[in-house]
């Protein structure tokens, strides 16, 4: 479990350049749960995602991830060690040349044993799906491969948590469909918490809960269906709801009743065939 | 289906024929990325250019700018080839050097990571320098180029790029080539990356300066949706050809192939199509919400 108190961050302090990026959040991420964050950027999404693994450190309030605040140097290794972060710019946090290099780089530094690490390494690649690029150039990779093999480097030091930060936002759709099946994967099967920071519809529809942030704080939570049903909210935030549950509203608004939490276009279709069937019904 | 041949020629400021290109030939990595390109393309059009990772579309971009070379075919623009110009008495700038205006300016994906210049004035500034231009003119053309993508000019003149918000930065990029004053103007992915405030906020600029100023604007995208709503010229490439070209409502009209593509459908078209596949009676290319909105209306009330 990850507690977050009344956390508050502000960027060039004293200066005349201050960004209060968090103006006192607090939420609870439970064990299992894949969790989005959704928001526009400069909302603080992302400087709440640095304060998970101890990037960046409370100026106000505080973190504790499994019980440890994030503030206790001593505890600093082991906060990393739980909590694994994928970016946003897949070229940018690939260390080796070859992608089994890429993976063991994370054990190797933790100081484990030959056969360890190897094991790590052919795990890693399995539950990411690119077991067979494991000797490939990682230049020669495409974008959603590189974000796979990023987690994967990050399984390899078997943590908790992930936290990705707009991971997916530079990829292409079917780049970002290969990591986000590969995270829902991870967070069903091998029961890691997925925090996904993000502002792709696409994510957000996949998890469990979403908070929403806007100017440093959280102005909305629930379920995806929940939030997403707020279509007045969501737009006055400027932030986009799925077509089909902005259909559903401007429908509704029209006098055809349909139900104001559907998401897809599978769930569109039945609603408008039943919503026939029972006019002609009548 | 092409919708352009059985135009008069000159009404097409771009024209490919029997455009190919190949990757490292007669080497073993030999790789052809294009063949048999013939495309038209309308002057003051705005069009996209569609297709999956791989399909080509960054490359065809590269040989309509002159960036690479055709390995088959040719390019031309407003009838004249690009790769054999004919010889013409060139403008000369207030230093005597010819002053070489770039037809086509190209918009690379992120083009936020080529800004390196301090200040955005200097950013933007870049291309007219190297183009020639008198200190006045460059002044003007970056003044009118930040009016263009929404930009303050006496605010932001002397702030650091990279202080920026990531839409701002793009913006400036853009800026930076909209100051070359290109006749044709191409986007790589113009809103990858970019969260929906962003997107919104490059969108409405692209309309803006299309209308106003008369630009030929050709966008690169695999984002249906939103590339459904801007153009009005769609190309869909897949394999280094060209597997459709028509109005998106011509482009939409056989779902099925595109799906084969590893391509979808916009969320709108895909519904009027479940909805025609149960037998109603309904128009199949609504392209946006409000089209859908009426022809639903229509059908159940």
């Amino acid at each position: 479990m990850i507690e977050i108190q009344d956390l508050k961050f502000t960027y060039n302090i004293g200066t005349t350049a201050e960004i209060d990026a968090l103006k006192g959040v607090s939420a609870v991420i439970h064990e299992g749960e894949f969790l989005a964050v959704l928001g526009h950027n400069g909302c603080g999404k992302s400087t709440l995602a640095k304060h998970l693994n101890a990037l960046l450190l409370p100026q106000e309030g505080r973190v504790l991830v499994d019980g440890m605040d994030t503030k206790d140097e001593k505890q600093l290794w082991n906060i990393r060690k739980k909590v694994g972060m994928v970016f946003q710019n897949p070229d940018n946090q690939l260390v080796a040349t070859v992608v089994e290099e890429e993976i063991a780089f994370g054990p190797e530094n933790l100081g484990l044993p030959q056969n360890e690490i190897k094991s790590r390494i052919e795990s890693s690649l399995q539950s990411v799906g690119i077991s067979s690029l494991k000797y490939r150039n990682t230049h020669h990779l495409s974008g959603g491969q590189k974000q796979r093999l990023a987690i994967a480097g990050i399984m390899a030091m078997k943590p908790d948590y992930i936290v990705l930060d707009e991971s997916t936002s530079m990829l292409d759709p079917q780049g970002r469909k290969d990591v986000l099946n590969t995270v829902h994967k991870l967070n069903k099967q091998d029961r890691i918490t997925v925090i996904a920071i993000t502002h792709i519809m696409e994510e957000v529809v996949l998890a469990d809960r979403v908070l929403v942030m806007e100017q440093g704080r959280i102005v909305l939570e629930g379920t995806p269906r929940q939030v997403f049903s707020q279509v007045e909210t969501m737009q006055n935030l400027r932030l986009d709801v799925p077509p089909m549950t902005r259909l559903a509203y401007r429908l509704r608004g029209e006098g055809i009743p349909l139900p104001e939490d559907l998401l897809t276009v599978d769930e569109m279709t039945d609603a408008l065939l039943q919503h026939k069937g029972e006019k002609i019904g009548r | 289906m092409n919708n352009n041949n059985n135009n008069n020629s000159s009404d097409f400021i771009i024209e490919t024929k029997n455009l190919g290109y190949v990757y490292q030939p007669k080497t073993p990595f030999e790789k052809v990325a294009l063949e048999d390109i013939n495309i038209k393309i309308r002057k003051g059009e705005k069009t996209g250019i569609l297709g999956p990772t791989g399909s080509g579309k960054s490359t065809l971009v590269q040989l309509l700018n002159g960036l690479l070379t055709p390995t088959a075919g040719s390019v031309l623009i407003d009838g004249e080839d690009i790769n054999r110009p004919r010889k013409k008495s060139q403008k000369k700038s207030d230093s005597g050097e010819p002053v070489v205006t770039p037809r086509v300016g190209l918009v690379f994906q992120y083009p936020e990571y080529q800004i390196f210049e301090e200040t955005v004035f200097e950013d933007v500034a870049f291309g007219p320098k190297n183009m020639g231009l008198s200190p006045d003119e460059i002044h003007s053309r970056v003044e009118n180029a930040l009016k263009w993508v929404n930009m303050d000019f006496d605010r932001i003149k002397d702030r650091s790029p990279f202080s920026l918000s990531g839409g701002e930065m793009r913006r400036v990029a853009l800026a930076g080539v909209l100051a070359m004053y290109p006749q044709i103007l191409i986007l790589d992915e113009p809103m990858a990356g970019l969260d929906p405030r962003g997107c919104y906020e490059v969108e409405e600029r692209i309309g803006e300066f299309h209308s106003q100023l008369g630009m030929t604007v050709i966008m690169i995208s695999h984002d249906m949706n939103r590339i459904s709503r801007i153009a009005e010229h769609l190309i869909v490439m897949n394999q280094g050809k060209i597997t459709a070209d028509g109005t998106p409502e011509q482009v939409f009209e056989n779902p099925r192939w595109l799906k084969t593509m590893g391509l979808e459908l916009p969320p709108y078209m895909e519904l009027m199509n479940r909805l025609s596949q149960k037998g109603w009676k309904v128009k199949k290319n609504t392209l946006n919400l409000d089209d859908t909105v009426e022809e639903l209306k229509r059908v159940l009330l």
